[in-house]
């Protein structure tokens, strides 16, 4: 595992409120400057938090490693953004991520956003179980998804591997999708729809919307 | 699961009353919708867990190249838990422990985006989610180097005392929650942010106006508008901690494995399948129960 | 040596409101002094100034409110009326100026300390609370305990009784509207703020919201200060208007008093319609001005009535005053078709009708003057009879209801204010004040 090329470009943390202009104390100044904000100071520090590992990882991308692993900074090399593709089959490995990610993310919005649709604008029975589907795999720890699927794979005697990872992806987050569409559907003004059923007569707004 | 018996509905011819007689031509289209998606669920995800239900109850002597033989040995889950209780607590006390803490510090975080950020709003939400940036292994071994033995916070801590002279925080639970509350933090403040942003700022000034002071306006009004975020965060962040294998096994060590850790081994190290499916197993029905509980005590349903 | 726990009485005041309340007095708490039936309190600004930049948004305003009236401040969107507010409120600070209560300083007072309410113009209910605890909200913060009785006589009051439970979601506009009032009112502030209370009602809603409102004030006695855009609601509801106008008070006095003898043209345009004509002041005699209309008549008003001694002024006359006559018949009736002469204390002037709309109550002609002027004349539908147009006749009316104003403004002022602020004419604009 390899883990010296940050995916992200550059993130840096700046933008916080800085503390006033020291003239008399500044660490007082500051002390009380903080007790006035407490709010902002605790948010800068959870953003640091955040940002911190970020940090790191850009950091080390440009390290020489000593020995195997990469935890400590040793030396200072640009080689390792000069030669991107060095690492084995590091680049291959970025281009497969990128496939999955789109197919994936095609995949699931179309899926998801049709049933959020006809869950939102239609009323037919089974309603409620279709929800506890749609809700069980936000409720189920990636690792059981991910070793049922396994199983069935296994038993299915299909090959793993870029299939099977797309499915899974996709399934893991179809159920998002569907929460998330739904939202915004069952937020959206219902004067709006209606506004947009007047002027698109005689063909039904959400027709055209959709 | 249920979702066989609402996929047959598909083939059903659509039956209205009279009321909606006029739109009974376009009563297929609902289900024509959800077929696709419904179906991929059905086949990738209630399927395999059925399977998994069944496999947790093979015999366990059997073995991935002889072949299991269905005996419902339900005595597999009372073995998995005897084994593999301490695991078991361990996760949820992990996962509950990083969810308050994530909450706790993604609450500022989010109320400043929110109420304070101004022009910097948009700057500080890619910050929040500058994690995503990097993959959940990099982010995570990251911790590895912030927290080394002869980093600047192990010595820091040293220094003023907090730890003794030989104290370490890698491999130490320590570890393993400020990972997962790492992790999983930014899927707290997305949804805390969202909530918080929606809330009409006349509440407040309503709030101000009917004697309450900045900190009891917070408390009476912003804080309960903001529960949906708050219930959405607890939930996008639980589920996921308490199933984690990576952070547990990348900053831990196996005292402080977690249950995701021992269903990943069982899995794909020891090919115990029966023990693996009964772990998993238990492990969603108690997510799924803990989850139903505070989701009906938080009264958010519209959330599923 | 002193207590140190003594504390310092100022007069009437949120210090003392928010001492949690110990010993149970399940009644109105004793230092809400000064409400109850015919006790609310003084309002006083004094030079308030309210900056945003180099925007100006209240500029120097001195005014002050009589303890338990209902006053008005009305103007179209962005005259600084409801910035104003906010700043009674305490939800904006005065760039500078003073708010007085009772003769106290608040201006330095956060929201939360000041015996004020407001009732916001969206009512800014709290969604996550019943309609009881949206009640009950400014007592409870005031450490008040035992609130049921008087949650539930406030609903009363609004005529809201068993709507206790419910949510704010599930309440019409208008019962909304009555539960902000009820939140409002049930600290017995010392002044009541409403910021467009009406603006989201229908028509005829808003009608019935500003009888009941009036009957409401009524009878609790409190200062109630309304901001409005609606000329006809702050005449309806208010004792005392004051017509503001970018981030000023342009007059200020009784709703009869502003229609009757505005101060300024932006007046005259604003409250209702008028009619200016730009004269030329020949002679100030006795308690008259004459004045000189350009044509061959002279006109005429009471030196009380004209605000600018200048030589040139606008000479007003609302268009219901304005009575119109054939010719013919005019002559008759007055005495002496006499140039120059003005007649038995009536104004009048030649023209010619060049439109005539009838509009149910009365007909609204427009009468083309000898020097091209338009005046509006309406006349209420007593006889069939309509004057065509094209018709020649003679306008006139009683000296006594003209005004004059001062003829360096505009004499369009506020016009364009009142069409797009105000709905006489039962038009439902909706919007929003700034």
């Amino acid at each position: 595992m390899t883990i010296t090329r940050p995916a992200s470009p550059d993130s840096t943390a700046r933008g916080l409120p800085a503390p006033p202009p020291s003239r008399p104390d500044p660490v007082r100044r500051f002390v009380r400057f903080a007790g006035r904000h407490v709010v902002a100071v605790a948010a800068a520090g959870s953003l640091v938090y955040l940002i911190l590992p970020i940090a790191v990882v850009v950091l080390l991308s440009f390290n020489q490693p000593a020995g195997r692993y990469n935890y400590s900074f040793n030396e200072f090399t640009l080689s390792n953004w000069l030669n991107p593709c060095a690492a084995g089959s590091m680049c291959d490995s970025v281009l497969l991520s990128l496939q999955i990610a789109v197919l994936a993310t095609v995949g699931a919005t179309l899926l998801g956003s049709a049933i959020a649709f006809a869950l939102v604008r239609h009323r037919f029975r089974a309603r409620s179980s279709i929800n506890l589907l749609i809700f069980l795999p936000m409720a189920t720890p990636e690792v059981v998804m991910g070793s049922s699927l396994l199983t069935l794979f296994v038993s299915m005697q299909m090959p793993l591997g870029f299939w099977t990872i797309l499915i899974a992806h996709i399934m893991f987050t179809l159920s998002f999708v569907v929460v998330t569409v739904k939202a915004r559907l069952s937020g959206l003004d219902p004067q709006l729809e209606e506004a947009g059923r007047a002027t698109c007569t005689p063909t039904r707004g959400r027709r055209s919307g959709g | 699961m249920s979702a066989t018996a609402e996929l047959t509905g598909a083939d059903r011819p659509p039956k209205r009353s009279g009321l909606e007689a006029g739109k009974a031509h376009r009563n297929y289209i609902p289900y024509l919708l959800l077929l696709p998606g419904l179906l991929w669920l059905a086949v990738f995800f209630a399927v395999p867990l059925i399977s998994l239900f069944s496999t947790s109850l093979y015999d366990p002597d059997g073995s991935l190249i002889e072949g299991y033989r269905m005996t419902w040995h339900f005595a597999n889950y009372v073995d998995a838990v005897q084994a593999y209780a301490p695991q078991f607590l361990r996760s949820f006390l992990y996962a509950g422990v990083a969810t308050a803490l994530a909450l706790l510090i993604g609450y500022p975080l989010a109320y400043t985006i929110a109420f304070k950020a101004g022009r910097w709003k948009n700057l500080l939400l890619v910050a929040v989610i500058a994690p995503f940036f990097a993959s959940f292994l990099v982010r995570t071994l990251a911790w590895t180097t912030i927290l080394a033995d002869n980093g600047l916070v192990v010595e820091t801590l040293r220094d003023i005392g907090v730890l003794g002279a030989n104290g370490r925080l890698l491999a130490t639970p320590v570890a393993v929650v400020t990972g997962l509350t790492y992790n999983f933090l930014p899927f707290v403040v997305l949804p805390l942010y969202a909530s918080l942003e929606k809330i009409d700022r006349r509440l407040i000034e309503a709030a101000a106006d009917l004697y309450s002071s900045s900190a009891v306006a917070f408390r009476r009004v912003t804080f309960p508008l903001s529960l949906p975020g708050v219930v959405a965060g607890t939930l996008l962040t639980f589920i996921p901690a308490a199933g984690d294998f990576i952070n547990a096994a990348l900053l831990g060590t196996p005292s402080t494995y977690m249950i995701g850790n021992v269903i990943e081994s069982q899995f794909l190290q020891v090919t115990d399948y029966p023990t693996a499916a009964a772990l998993s197993v238990l492990l969603m029905a108690s997510i799924v129960i803990l989850v139903a509980a505070y989701v009906r005590k938080s009264g958010t349903e519209e959330l599923v | 040596m002193t207590r140190p726990t003594e504390r310092v009485e100022r007069p009437g005041h949120a210090e003392s409101r928010r001492q949690p309340e110990r010993g149970g007095q399940p009644e109105r708490p004793a230092h809400a002094e000064p409400a109850g039936p015919g006790g609310g309190g003084v309002l006083d600004l004094v030079g308030l100034t309210k900056r945003f930049g180099a925007f100006t948004a209240v500029d120097g305003i001195d005014l002050t409110v009589p303890a338990g009236s209902f006053f008005a401040l009305l103007g179209p969107s962005g005259c600084g009326k409801t910035t104003t507010l906010r700043m009674i409120a305490g939800l904006e600070n005065p760039t500078s100026g003073q708010i007085l209560l009772d003769g106290a300083d608040v201006s330095s007072r956060k929201a939360h300390k000041r015996p004020v309410n407001t009732v916001f113009q969206n009512y800014a209910l709290f969604p996550h609370l019943s309609i009881f605890e949206n009640v009950a909200f400014g007592l409870r913060r005031r450490g008040i305990k035992k609130v049921d009785t008087q949650v539930e006589e406030m609903l009363e009051l609004v005529e809201l009784g068993g709507y206790g439970r419910r949510r704010p979601g599930q309440l019409s506009g208008g019962q909304q509207q009555r539960v902000a009032l009820a939140r409002a009112l049930i600290n017995r502030p010392q002044v009541l703020l409403l910021d467009e209370p009406l603006g989201a009602l229908d028509l005829k809603l808003r009608r019935q919201m500003q009888i009941e409102l009036k009957r409401i004030q009524t009878e609790v006695g409190i200062t109630f200060v309304h901001v409005t855009h609606d000329q006809e609601e702050a005449m309806t509801m208010a004792d005392t208007v004051a017509v503001m106008n970018q981030g000023r008070v342009d007059q200020l006095g009784e709703p009869e008093e502003l229609y009757d003898n505005p101060a300024s043209t932006y007046v005259a345009n604003f409250l209702g319609q008028s009619n200016l004509l730009r004269v030329r002041v020949r002679e100030r005699s006795g308690g008259d001005v004459v004045v000189d209309a350009g044509g061959p008549r002279l006109l005429r008003l009471p030196a009380a009535r004209c605000v600018s001694g200048s030589d040139e002024i606008f000479v007003g006359i609302r268009p219901e005053k304005v009575h119109i006559g054939t010719r013919s018949a005019v002559a008759s009736e007055v005495s002496g078709e006499v140039a120059g002469e003005v007649a038995d204390g009536m104004n009048q002037l030649d023209g010619v009708v060049t439109d005539a709309s009838f509009t149910g109550m009365s007909t609204q002609y427009l009468v083309r003057l000898a020097w091209g002027q338009e005046i509006t004349v309406f006349v209420q539908n007593l006889s069939g009879a309509r004057i065509r147009p094209g018709t020649e006749v003679t306008v006139s009316w009683e000296a006594g209801h003209s005004f004059g104003l001062d003829a360096a403004q505009d004499a369009h002022a506020g016009e364009r204010d009142q069409q797009a602020g105000s709905a006489p004419a039962g038009s439902e604009a909706v919007e929003t004040s700034t």
